[in-house]
C-alpha cells in the first residue's frame, strides 16, 4: 500500500472516529434513570502523586488526572483512540508531520478558551528534558499553531505511536496561566487547572479527593454526576465492605476482591487488562544470557495454574506482552511456550546446565505477587532451577532491578496507552528499565517499522511482529494478565472497565 | 504540681534530641536509593541526580541533619517525596481521625476495663471474677484486626446498623461521627480494656487487704464508700501506668485498624509512607509519635501527683 493511500485511510479513519465520537462518549444503562445531583463515591488503591501531568514522576497518576484534564485523544473501552480535544488528526503523506484539528467549543475551568496556542505551550512543556512525558514524545521535533484551532507536530522520527500517546499524560492540556514559573509549577502539583469535566474541590493527598462537575463542559453526556468522591483504600476486603455497606458506590477491583464481592451480592465489571505479571530477566546475570535457559524458564511455568491459584481465576495466561483481543496481540505466538517441564529440562541440558542453577528474584510484597512468586519457585524447582525470593516494596523493586542489583524481578507491567511505550521501555537497548542493555536482534528495526506505520491495521500487524521478536528472544517471561475494573452496588450506572485506565465518562448514580 | 510539670518538661528535651537523631538516621537504614525511588523507575541517571540535588540528598550527612533539625524547630517536617505536599499539613489533616479513634478507644477501654477490674478485684474467686478473667484473656489474645473484621461482618454487613468504613467529622453531627468510630474503637480498645481490667483487679485485691481498708470497713462505712472513696484511688495508681502504656500501644494499633476500616488517619499514613519509601513522611510520623508518647507519659506522671499526694511532695 502506498504512503499516499495510507494517509488517506488514516484521514478517513479519523473522520469516522470523529463522527462516532461526537457528543456521546460513554455507554449508559438504558434502563436506569440517573440522578444528576448525585455524587459517585469510589475507592481506589492510590492517590495522584501530582496534579501536574507533565512533571509528575508516576505514570499511573493518569487514573485520577483523567477526571480534571481532557487529552487531545481519548480512548474507548478497548483502548482504541477516539476524538478528545482533537476532533481529527492526520499524518502527512511522508509522515513528517501530524496535524491536530481542535474542537472549538472548549474552555478551561476558569473560562479561558482552549485554543491552538494553549496546546502548543503544553506540548512544548511536555517535551522539556525534565518532563516524564519527553521520552514518550520521542520523534516530535517541534510544535506550532497554524491557526487558532490547528496544531502541527513536526516529526524527526517515526510517529505512528503518537496518536495513542496523546491519549496519555503527554496529551493532557493544562491551562497555560497555571504554569511557566516555579511558583505556578509548584502550585500545579496540588491544584490542577485543566479543561476536564471535573474540578478539584478538596484534596487530601494520598487520602481522599472531592471533585465537582463543570456546568460548561463541552460534552454534557460525559458528566452524569454532580461530583466524585475518591477515597484511597489499599485493602481489597475493606473496599468490598465499603461498597457492601453502602458507604461507597464502587471500588477498584483487583483479582482478590472479585470473589468477596460476588459473595456479598455486588456487581462486578471487569475485563482482562493490559496489566501483565512478568518475570523480568537481567540477561547479563546468572545463566540468563543463554537463550535456551530463558526458553526453559518459559516452558517450566504452568500459567493456567497461576491464574487459577494466585488470581482466583480472574485473569488470562500470558503468552506475550498483550492479551487476546488487543490490537497488538499476535495470535501466532499463542502456544509458543507451552507448559512442558520435560522440554524445559532438555533445554537446560542444551544450555550446559543440566543440573539446573539458582538465581535471586525480587518480588513485590503485594499479596498476588507474593503468591505468584511462590508458585513460580515451586514450579521452577521441579526442573532444577532454584529461585530465591527477595521481597521488596513496589517502589524499591524496579529501581533496584534497573540498577542491576537483582538477577530477575517478578513485577507487574502496567498497561500503557500505546504498545510502543511498553515495548521501548523494557526492550530498548538504552532504556533505563532494561538493565541488560543488550540489543535484541531485530528489535530496533521492527519497532521503527511499527512506529512508521500510521494506518491502524498495518500498525497492528507490525506491532505483532515486534512482539514476536522479543518473545522469540524470550527476553522476559510473561505469566498472566489480570482482570481489572470495579466492584459496585447496583446503583452505579454507565460504567465500563477500560483495558488501560478507566475513563469515567458518563458514569452516574441511579435515581432512587 | 507546677514544679513537677516543669521538671518533667526539662527531662523531655534530651529525650527528643535522641529521638530526632534516630529518626534522621532512618534515611540510612531503609534500603535502596531514595532519589531513584522518587525519580521513578523510568528515570535516566541524569534525572536521578537532578532529584538527588533537589532533595538535598547530595549534601554531607551533618548538613542534612542540621537542616532537618532546624526544620523541626521551625515546625517544618519537610515535603512528602510521594505527594510533594508539606508533611506537617498531611499529618494535621489526618490527626483528627486518629485522635478521635484513640479517644473513643480509650473511653471504651475505661468503660469496659474499670468495671471489670473492680468486679474481679472486689469479688475474687467468684463467678463474676472468673467471667471477667476469661474476657480479659480473650481480649488480649484476639488480634484487633480479627475482632474488627468480625464486628464489620456482624454489625455492618449482616445487621446493617453501623457503617463498615469511613469517617465523618464531628462538625457534621455527633451520631454520624460516633457511628463511624464505634466499631474500630471497640476493636482497638478491647485489648487495652483487658489489660486495664487485669491490672486493676490485682491492685484492688492488694489494696482491699490493707489495714486502712479494714479499718474503714470496721468503722461502718458502706462497701460502696470503701471501694470508690478509699480503695479505688490507690488501686488506680499502677493502672494509670498501664493506661499510659496502652495508649501508646493504641496509637500503634491504629495502623492496622485504620486500614481495615478505611480510616484516613495517621496509622494509615504511616503504613502508606513506609510502603512507598516516603522518607520525610516516615520521619514526620515518627517524630509526631514520639511527641505524642512523651506528652502521654507526662500526663500519666501528672496524674500520679493527683492520685498520690506524696508524689507531689517528693517532686
Amino acid at each position: 500500500m502506498s504512503r499516499k493511500s495510507l494517509t488517506s485511510v488514516a484521514a478517513a479513519f479519523a473522520t469516522a472516529l470523529l463522527l462516532a465520537g461526537c457528543g456521546t462518549s460513554a455507554a449508559t444503562d438504558a434502563t436506569a434513570e440517573i440522578d444528576p445531583q448525585a455524587t459517585v463515591r469510589y475507592a481506589t488503591t492510590y492517590g495522584a502523586s501530582s496534579f501536574d501531568p507533565h512533571k509528575t514522576r508516576i505514570t499511573s497518576d493518569s487514573t485520577m488526572l483523567n477526571l480534571v484534564y481532557d487529552r487531545l485523544v481519548h480512548r474507548d473501552r478497548k483502548a482504541d483512540p477516539v476524538p478528545g480535544l482533537a476532533e481529527a488528526w492526520e499524518f502527512s503523506e511522508d509522515g513528517s508531520t501530524l496535524t491536530l484539528n481542535l474542537r472549538q467549543d472548549v474552555t478551561f475551568s476558569d473560562g479561558t478558551p482552549l485554543d491552538a496556542s494553549a496546546v502548543v505551550a503544553n506540548l512544548r512543556r511536555a517535551l522539556e528534558p525534565d518532563s516524564i512525558t519527553a521520552a514518550m514524545l520521542a520523534g516530535v521535533e517541534s510544535v506550532e499553531a497554524t491557526d487558532a484551532h490547528t496544531v502541527v507536530l513536526r516529526l524527526n522520527g517515526p510517529g505512528g505511536q503518537l496518536v495513542l500517546t496523546l491519549s496519555d499524560l503527554p496529551g493532557m492540556i493544562v491551562n497555560p496561566n497555571a504554569f511557566g514559573d516555579p511558583d505556578k509549577d509548584a502550585a500545579l502539583v496540588l491544584d490542577p487547572a485543566g479543561a476536564g469535566r471535573y474540578t478539584v474541590v478538596e484534596s487530601q493527598p494520598g487520602a481522599q479527593y472531592r471533585f465537582a462537575a463543570r456546568d460548561d463542559y463541552w460534552d454534557p453526556e460525559a458528566v452524569q454526576a454532580e461530583g466524585f468522591e475518591w477515597v484511597v483504600m489499599t485493602d481489597p476486603q475493606t473496599r468490598v465492605n465499603a461498597v457492601a455497606s453502602d458507604q461507597l458506590d464502587a471500588a477498584m477491583a483487583t483479582p482478590m476482591s472479585l470473589d468477596p464481592a460476588d459473595q456479598q451480592g455486588l456487581q462486578t465489571y471487569v475485563q482482562t487488562s493490559l496489566n501483565n505479571y512478568v518475570l523480568n530477566l537481567n540477561r547479563t546475570r546468572s545463566e540468563f544470557g543463554k537463550l535456551e535457559v530463558r526458553q526453559a524458564l518459559a516452558h517450566a511455568v504452568d500459567r493456567e495454574s497461576v491464574v487459577e491459584t494466585a488470581l482466583e481465576g480472574h485473569g488470562e495466561p500470558a503468552s506475550q506482552n498483550f492479551p487476546v483481543g488487543y490490537f497488538a496481540h499476535n495470535e501466532a505466538l499463542d502456544g509458543q511456550y507451552t507448559f512442558d517441564p520435560d522440554k524445559a529440562k532438555q533445554l537446560l541440558g542444551d544450555a550446559g546446565v543440566p543440573g539446573g542453577f539458582s538465581f535471586v528474584a525480587g518480588v513485590s510484597n503485594l499479596p498476588e505477587n507474593q503468591m505468584i512468586g511462590q508458585i513460580l519457585q515451586e514450579q521452577l524447582a521441579r526442573v532444577g532451577i532454584t529461585m530465591e525470593i527477595r521481597s521488596m516494596t513496589p517502589t524499591d523493586l524496579n529501581p533496584a532491578f534497573n540498577r542491576g542489583e537483582l538477577d530477575a524481578i517478578l513485577t507487574t507491567l502496567v498497561g500503557r496507552a500505546d504498545p510502543s511505550l511498553l515495548l521501548t521501555s523494557f526492550y530498548g537497548q538504552e532504556s533505563p528499565q532494561n538493565p541488560s542493555r543488550d540489543a535484541i536482534p531485530g528489535f530496533r528495526e521492527a519497532m521503527e517499522a511499527a512506529n512508521r506505520a500510521t494506518d491502524p491495521e498495518e500498525r497492528a500487524v507490525l506491532l505483532g511482529e515486534v512482539n514476536a521478536v522479543v518473545m522469540n528472544h524470550a527476553a522476559m517471561l510473561p505469566i498472566a494478565f489480570a482482570e481489572l475494573g470495579a466492584v459496585a452496588s447496583d446503583r452505579l450506572v454507565g460504567y465500563e472497565p477500560n483495558r488501560v485506565v478507566d475513563e469515567w465518562r458518563g458514569v452516574g448514580v441511579a435515581a432512587p | 504540681m507546677f514544679r513537677l510539670i516543669g521538671q518533667r518538661l526539662l527531662a523531655v528535651v534530651p529525650l527528643l534530641m535522641i529521638a530526632t537523631a534516630i529518626t534522621f538516621g532512618l534515611i540510612f537504614l531503609i534500603p535502596g536509593d531514595p532519589a531513584h525511588r522518587i525519580a521513578g523507575e523510568s528515570a535516566t541517571p541524569q534525572q536521578i541526580e537532578t532529584v538527588r540535588e533537589e532533595l538535598g540528598l547530595d549534601q554531607p550527612v551533618l548538613v542534612q541533619y542540621f537542616d532537618f533539625l532546624f526544620g523541626l524547630v521551625r515546625g517544618d517536617l519537610g515535603t512528602s517525596f510521594t505527594y510533594q505536599a508539606p508533611v506537617l499539613e498531611m499529618i494535621v489533616d489526618r490527626l483528627p481521625v486518629t485522635f478521635s479513634l484513640a479517644m473513643v478507644a480509650v473511653v471504651v477501654a475505661l468503660l469496659v476495663g474499670i468495671p471489670a477490674g473492680i468486679i474481679g478485684g472486689s469479688r475474687p474467686g467468684s463467678w463474676q471474677d472468673r467471667a471477667t478473667g476469661v474476657g480479659s484473656t480473650l481480649g488480649v489474645a484476639t488480634p484487633n484486626f480479627v475482632l474488627g473484621l468480625l464486628l464489620v461482618l456482624v454489625f455492618s454487613l449482616t445487621l446493617r446498623v453501623l457503617p463498615a468504613t469511613g469517617y465523618t467529622p464531628l462538625a457534621k453531627g455527633l451520631w454520624p461521627w460516633l457511628s463511624h468510630l464505634l466499631l474500630p474503637a471497640i476493636a482497638l480498645g478491647l485489648a487495652a480494656a483487658a489489660e486495664i481490667a487485669r491490672q486493676l483487679r490485682s491492685s484492688m485485691i492488694e489494696v482491699m487487704q490493707q489495714d486502712y481498708v479494714r479499718t474503714a470497713t470496721a468503722k461502718g462505712l458502706s462497701r460502696r464508700s470503701v471501694l470508690w472513696k478509699h480503695a479505688l484511688k490507690n488501686a488506680f495508681i499502677p493502672t494509670a501506668t498501664v493506661l499510659g502504656m496502652q495508649i501508646a500501644f493504641l496509637l500503634g494499633g491504629t495502623a492496622v485498624i485504620e486500614s481495615v476500616f478505611g480510616l484516613k488517619g495517621l496509622g494509615d499514613f504511616a503504613v502508606q509512607s513506609v510502603l512507598s519509601g516516603d522518607l520525610p513522611a516516615i520521619q514526620g510520623v515518627v517524630i509526631f509519635g514520639v511527641f505524642a508518647t512523651v506528652i502521654m507519659s507526662l500526663l500519666v506522671d501528672i496524674s500520679y501527683g493527683y492520685l498520690n499526694p506524696r508524689t507531689r511532695s517528693a517532686a
